[in-house]
């Protein structure tokens, strides 16, 4: 896309907006007038700074539209937080505008559109893939329960009061990462809100009506007391000696600081410090809070295939052309044939895996088209080896495993033999070859004692390191 | 060896055999007039001032019945360490019901980090101290205790002015005591009393206590009962704010203390009934020079310093329409007399006894005169303790040690007029520690424009 043919929506806020007229520019200046026309645009820009609401209702809606949540945001002035971290800065003319517009736009196309229209998670990963140095940012907002959210993924995900789970979600999934590390708060252990209050009671009855008492240290006679029993209209005086106590440091000094229980008279050094929380009231000991670290998110390298390509998942499910059976019944299947082997020890069978460790790497590259066309081929030849009665199965990090009936530890290393020698055989626009991680299990030789099909695959699975 | 005896043997017949010869009488004739004319008067004077202050305080009770004005203390440290934090918390306990600031200008901070730390870390413990605030000003460059005390008065919120020293702690009715006098509207400057702290120390920490009681409580408390108060100590000045801001602050160089006490006597010529007081009860103890060594490299630059005050810089001072006649008078007896000629009259005295007679004859005239200022000292301390000191009994302590005052009295005479001639000749106040080089070379260019 050249930088002439990029479309802005501008969204003025204010009578007067701060930009020049621009031929590309269309104005709007109303929400209902915003989302008739936003599906057609490819960058937004909010104009001026009053009201507020507003412009936090247009950064909202934008960013929450499944088509235009990733396209370029500006804003003309510095506005709060909570809209800013949905924005892409602040612009000062057209001229900038549409220079970061286009730097966004660029890598926007370079991710995967159909899958754009798919799921929210895809959303989110081609926003973060075309903004590459950006971290989803967390909003404090110091009067709710939790203190922080991230504004950003409450309007890309489908349910706005999910967003941080979301986050936690997607981090699992591998395509997040945790960015830098933000604050550090702590939760009332029961209701998980944030506001905490810290008090000092006596250790002895857990009153809260304690005070300090500061003690005198009389030099003369060398007797200590709290500063009340010295204490004389305009000065100090030891009650025991009589001495009048000018000077700090030369007639006394303060030997210690303690405190003393209004309720029960119990005298203490330190307090004891409990939790009561604002929310439930419920007290809590400092160590029983819950500590949350609270986090930018990032995105991984893994994200940023998943944005280029897409999901693997229509890439890898060309390979369930290959007698596919769910994974249940190949389980069931492999512990039947287990079964059948310890009745009659000479009907063996083998377990073969595959993993293509360089398939993503690959998809990035090629593109989304060509690695079809690659996951077919590879799935042609790899039905060409194998039999009519041997079945496959997909598990979910997308290892491929054949099951081969009445094959012994022989026959199953030709076929590994055989499928090694496919990246040789299949031509691909890469430099390299198609990387095949094998694993075998043959009875009787892989056998062990009490082997079942669960642990036998995920054996094989650590065999193959798929992560 | 048997020459010695005969001429101790001398002395004694001098002293005892026949004290009253003529030949006796004659040199102490020739003694006489400085002691008459010098010393005596202000002797009397500063104890009648004593008596007066005695009846008027036996009278005074204290009262929650009077104002309680803000107080800014501006304490100037530099490489005090530790040391400050005393300081500050003597501030901090004071019993005073008025609001009390204090400000902590650490001259040089960069090099004194150490004094820096220390005064930031007492900001905890004052905040927890209703009515007190503590304000810890580091001026990382180097500029002097002037700069210090200026820039102190700059961030002043109090009413009262307190000049502090960073090495001087305070009595916690010290406050208290110092404001009461402001109640007099008249009331311009208080002194406090200085006294010192390490007094166990040594022999010449005890001697200097005596000679501190002497010079600082007694004299000052005597001539403030006639409003003739010589000098506003450095380490423990307090002041209107007002009249610091009329006489613009701390001026640059040395003896800046006694400098700003000349300038505000300047005013007591136009206003006749104002007053600076000095309060022998609002006490700061500090520490003074432990060595022989250390002390008289001290005195070197506060004499030296003075001279430089009244001769090169103030001058002008010299004039009864500016400070009137009484103060005119009081600075030409304390100050130039006392200070400055004395000690040579002393010296030359001394020079002429051991040049003109013989050296039996001469020790016994001196024995004679160590015992002359050795009653009279031993009689004005017991009558100064009884009626002045705020802690008797601790004073009394010193007494046994007034034996070596006369002796010690004519050393520093002596060593203070060659301070003098130092000054004069040597241009001493140019090497003070007290502002780096090049503040005292400015004030010297603007002097001389």
């Amino acid at each position: 896309m050249t930088e002439k043919d990029i479309k802005f929506i501008r969204f003025a806020l204010a009578e007067n907006p701060c930009l020049n007229r621009y031929e590309t520019v269309r104005d709007v200046h109303s929400i209902e007038e915003l989302t008739q026309v936003m599906e057609d645009a490819d960058a937004f820009i909010i104009d001026g700074s009053e009201p507020e609401e507003l412009a936090c209702q247009v950064s909202c809606t934008i960013r929450s539209n499944p088509s235009s949540c990733a396209k370029p945001l500006f804003t003309t002035s510095a506005l709060p937080e909570k809209i800013a971290l949905l924005c892409d800065g602040e612009i000062s003319s057209m001229e900038e505008a549409v220079k970061k517009a286009s730097q966004i736009l660029n890598r926007l196309n370079e991710a995967n559109q159909d899958a754009l229209k798919e799921s929210p998670d895809f959303r989110l990963m081609a926003y973060l893939y075309a903004r590459p140095s950006m971290q989803i940012k967390p909003l404090l907002e110091p009067f709710t329960p939790h203190a922080y959210r991230y504004p950003l993924a409450s309007c890309l995900s489908e349910d706005p009061a999910m967003g941080e789970e979301w986050l936690g979600f997607l981090k699992q999934k591998g395509l997040l990462e945790f960015g830098d590390l933000i604050d550090r708060i702590r939760l009332c252990p029961r209701c998980e809100t944030s506001h905490l209050n810290y008090i000092d009671i006596c250790p002895n009855c857990s009153s809260l009506d304690i005070v300090r008492k500061e003690f005198i240290h009389c030099f003369t006679c060398g007797r200590v007391g709290p500063v009340e029993d010295f204490l004389l209209e305009d000065h100090l005086r030891c009650p025991f000696c009589h001495t009048r106590l000018r000077h700090l440091g030369e007639d006394y000094d303060h030997p210690m600081e303690s405190h003393s229980c209004n309720d029960c008279g119990h005298r203490f050094i330190d307090p004891d410090v409990v939790v009561d929380c604002f929310n439930c009231r419920t007290r809590s000991d400092t160590d029983e809070l819950i500590i949350k670290n609270i986090y930018g998110f990032k995105i991984t390298n893994k994200g940023k295939t998943a944005a280029r390509v897409g999901t693997m998942e229509d890439v890898y499910s060309i390979f369930d052309s290959l007698n596919y059976m769910a994974p249940p019944y190949f389980s069931k299947l492999m512990n039947w044939l287990l079964d059948l082997h310890k009745r009659y020890p000479q009907d063996n069978f083998s377990v073969v895996g595959i993993y293509i460790s360089n398939l993503p790497d690959i998809a990035l590259k090629l593109g989304r088209k060509k690695t079809l066309r690659l996951a077919n081929e590879i799935a042609r030849r790899l039905r060409q080896l194998i039999r009519g009665t041997d079945v496959s199965t997909r598990t979910s990090i997308n290892n491929l495993w054949l099951l081969l009936p009445k094959t012994d530890k022989a026959g199953a290393n030709v076929l590994a033999e055989r499928i090694k020698n496919l990246s040789s055989l299949i031509d691909i626009d890469y430099e390299g070859t198609l990387e095949f991680k094998i694993a075998l299990f043959s009875t009787p030789d892989d056998l062990m004692d009490a082997d079942d099909a669960e642990r036998i695959l995920a054996r094989l699975s650590g065999e193959l390191g798929n992560e | 060896m048997s020459s010695f005896f005969a001429q101790v043997l001398d002395i004694l017949i001098v002293l005892l055999g026949d004290p009253f010869s003529a030949k006796t009488w004659q040199v102490i004739f020739q003694f006489i007039p400085f002691v008459l004319f010098f010393e005596v008067p202000v002797y009397l004077l500063v104890t009648l001032g004593i008596l007066k202050y005695g009846l008027i305080r036996m009278s005074e009770k204290y009262t929650q019945d009077r104002n309680f004005p803000s107080v800014s203390c501006i304490i100037t440290c530099y490489s005090e360490g530790e040391g400050v934090k005393r300081t500050i918390q003597t501030l901090a306990e004071q019993f005073y019901p008025g609001l009390i600031q204090i400000i902590a200008v650490i001259d040089g901070a960069a090099q004194n980090q150490k004094t820096y730390e220390a005064a930031k870390s007492m900001e905890n413990v004052v905040s927890r101290i209703p009515k007190r605030s503590l304000l810890v000003l580091p001026k990382w460059k180097r500029g002097g205790r002037v700069s210090s005390l200026n820039a102190g008065l700059a961030v002043a919120r109090g009413d009262i002015v307190m000049a502090l020293d960073g090495d001087t702690s305070f009595d916690n009715n010290m406050v208290e005591r110092a404001t009461r006098h402001f109640e007099d509207p008249d009331v311009a400057c208080v002194a406090g009393s200085l006294k010192v702290r390490n007094i166990r120390k040594s022999l010449v920490t005890r001697l200097q206590a005596i000679e501190y009681f002497f010079s600082i409580q007694a004299s000052k408390t005597g001539l403030s009962a006639f409003n003739m108060v010589n000098n506003i100590s450095g380490a423990f000045g307090v002041f209107r704010k007002d009249v610091l801001k009329a006489v613009m602050g701390w001026s640059t160089g040395s003896a800046e203390d006694l400098d700003l006490t000349l300038r505000v006597k300047n005013y007591f010529g136009r206003y006749k009934n104002m007053k600076i007081v000095f309060d022998p009860e609002a006490v700061g103890l500090t520490d003074v020079p432990e060595t022989f060594r250390d002390f008289f490299r001290q005195r070197l630059r506060w004499d030296g310093d003075l001279s430089y005050i009244y001769f090169r810089k103030h001058w002008m001072s010299f004039n009864p329409r500016l400070v009137g006649w009484k103060n005119f008078i009081a600075l030409l007896w304390t100050g130039l007399l006392f200070q400055i000629v004395m000690p040579f009259a002393i010296t030359g005295y001394l020079t002429y006894l051991a040049v003109a007679f013989p050296v039996s004859f001469a020790l016994g005239i001196m024995a004679l005169v160590y015992l002359f200022y050795l009653s009279v000292t031993a009689f004005f301390f017991i009558i100064f303790v009884l009626v002045l000191s705020e802690r008797p009994w601790q004073d009394m302590k010193l007494f046994p040690w007034i034996v070596f005052m006369p002796l010690f009295s004519m050393i520093n005479r002596v060593h203070n007029a060659f301070s003098t001639l130092w000054e004069i000749f040597g241009k001493a106040h140019q090497d003070t520690s007290m502002a780096p080089w090049w503040v005292i070379k400015r004030r010297e260019k603007t002097d001389e424009t």
